[in-house]
């Protein structure tokens, strides 16, 4: 019986379209009807329109290697502006603009030079809690795109392509159009001359612009 | 507690196994040459230019080897180099004298004018000067040349450089520089790993001024010793010198000598060499 409480509360997270597919797969029995409890009410992704743009930090940290050459550390922070389209699933648009530190000198006393980057990207995202018994509100996804880099000293501009798997965690807040999300992700820089691959935290503000009333009870 | 006491040590420990550097190190083989008659005009500042190079260089930490006038040769620096062979520090070649560039089958081509003649024969071109490099299996090559046509030496590496070629003035807007910068990452090959400097873009004219001593490009790159550290870490890197220098010589040389315009040039490789510790 709990466990079925738990697959109504998950169901309750879902729209009426989502639900139509819940309910192919799993009949709620009759006694599944529930109201929503506040903590469940604030779970801010699931009742807005399918769409939320999210404005966040980035601070990585890099390992880059040229081939022939010993690897180096480089820091990395910037700034992020990312849509995500879809509820349960659907694809991230995002654009960044930051900046790469120069690594420290190394043994053979060379650094890796420091750029700036503006990047765009898109790929798809999915909500946990379609594929187990994780609540909502964590997100994995890859995006992928193209960046550009830009050596200021030197007046010199290059193209590489990018990746970056994230694993995304939403928090409500008292305010029902404003969330906080906080991910851990992998972005991977394929330069043409050397590979940066680096471990990222991001932390940001998500806004809700489409919010609509919730639900307060779902029947079978 | 335990478990975040021993990250704590662990880390700490791995911090103070990494020995700091404390200074540039490295081997420089340093070249001047005046005397060009009958080949071409005589230069009057470029054996000043290599003797300041080589103090400087010296005083930092470099291992240098000065060879100037009739032993600058194509012949002397790939015997240089020889000796330098399987080096794992950087291996610095400074080059103050004529540069010049000559019609070949495929475009144009591009020279130092080492000792000897103006013939292909004695001249060095960039083909040849990284494959000394490449020969004597130096892998942290860095050549710095103060001489006319010097920017044919360098290598954009899957960058577009927003210098015109022929530098007048102006700076190319970055917006233009998008599908180049594409086009550059398609055609991408690597054709080399030593990090040029160059005086001049590969159409520009270097010049000397008995007014301030040397060459204008190498007065400033021995200035960026004392005021190119702009990151503030102690030392003058390879990037940093460049900016210094091409700042520089822009704002001082290019706005009171608008027909003789120039500016240095840098490779596009990711890698920058610690060159100077910085001069207080």
């Amino acid at each position: 019986m709990k466990k079925n409480m738990q697959l109504a509360a998950l169901l309750i997270l879902i729209d009426a379209g989502s639900i139509a597919f819940a309910q192919e797969s799993a009949p709620i029995p009759q006694e599944a009807k529930v109201t929503l409890s506040p903590s469940v009410r604030q779970v801010p992704l699931e009742y807005n329109a399918g769409l939320t743009v999210s404005i966040y930090s980035m601070t990585a940290l890099f390992l880059t290697k040229e081939a022939d050459y010993a690897g180096n550390l480089q820091a990395f922070s910037g700034l992020s502006a990312k849509s995500a389209i879809g509820r349960s699933f659907g694809i991230y648009l995002e654009s960044t603009w930051g900046k790469m530190l120069p690594s420290t000198f190394g043994s053979s006393y060379f650094r890796y030079r420091g750029f700036e980057l503006l990047s765009f990207s898109a790929g798809p995202f999915i909500d946990l809690s379609l594929l187990s018994n994780i609540p909502g509100n964590l997100q994995i996804g890859i995006t992928g795109g193209a960046a550009f880099g830009y050596y200021r000293e030197s007046n010199a501009l290059f193209y590489f392509p990018i990746l970056e798997p994230s694993c995304t965690m939403y928090r409500s807040s008292s305010r029902s159009w404003i969330a906080f999300s906080g991910s851990l992700s992998a972005p991977i820089y394929l330069k043409p001359q050397a590979l940066s691959i680096g471990l990222g935290f991001q932390f940001g503000i998500v806004f809700l612009p489409l919010t609509k009333e919730s639900k307060s009870t779902v029947s079978p | 507690m335990k478990k975040i006491f021993t990250s704590i040590l662990l880390g700490t420990l791995l911090v103070l196994s990494c020995k700091p550097i404390t200074g540039p190190k490295g081997h420089a083989i340093v070249f001047g040459i005046e005397t060009y008659i009958p080949y071409a005009s005589n230069l009057s500042l470029t054996i000043d230019d290599a003797d300041s190079v080589a103090s400087l260089l010296a005083m930092q930490g470099w291992t240098v080897q000065l060879i100037t006038e009739t032993n600058a040769t194509k012949i002397n620096l790939d015997a240089a180099l020889k000796t330098l062979a399987n080096s794992d520090l950087p291996v610095l070649f400074y080059y103050s004298g004529h540069g010049d560039y000559r019609e070949a089958g495929e475009g144009l081509k591009y020279y130092i004018a080492t000792y000897g003649a103006l013939t292909s024969e004695f001249l060095t071109n960039p083909d040849e000067l990284n494959a000394m490099f490449a020969n004597n299996n130096i892998k942290h090559g860095i050549a710095i040349l103060d001489s006319c046509n010097s920017g044919g030496f360098v290598s954009t590496d899957g960058t577009v450089s927003g210098v015109p070629a022929d530098f007048s003035g102006t700076f190319t807007p970055v917006a233009s520089l998008v599908n180049p910068a594409i086009d550059a990452y398609i055609n991408y090959a690597q054709s080399n790993n030593v990090i040029v400097l160059s005086a001049a873009g590969a159409q520009e004219l270097s010049w000397e001024s008995a007014s301030f001593g040397h060459g204008i490009f190498t007065y400033y790159l021995l200035k960026s010793a004392q005021y190119g550290d702009y990151d503030g870490d102690g030392f003058v890197s390879t990037v940093e010198a460049y900016a210094y220098a091409s700042k520089a010589l822009n704002a001082n040389w290019n706005q009171s000598n608008s027909g003789s315009s120039y500016l240095p040039r840098f490779s596009g490789e990711p890698r920058d060499y610690l060159l100077f510790k910085t001069i207080k």
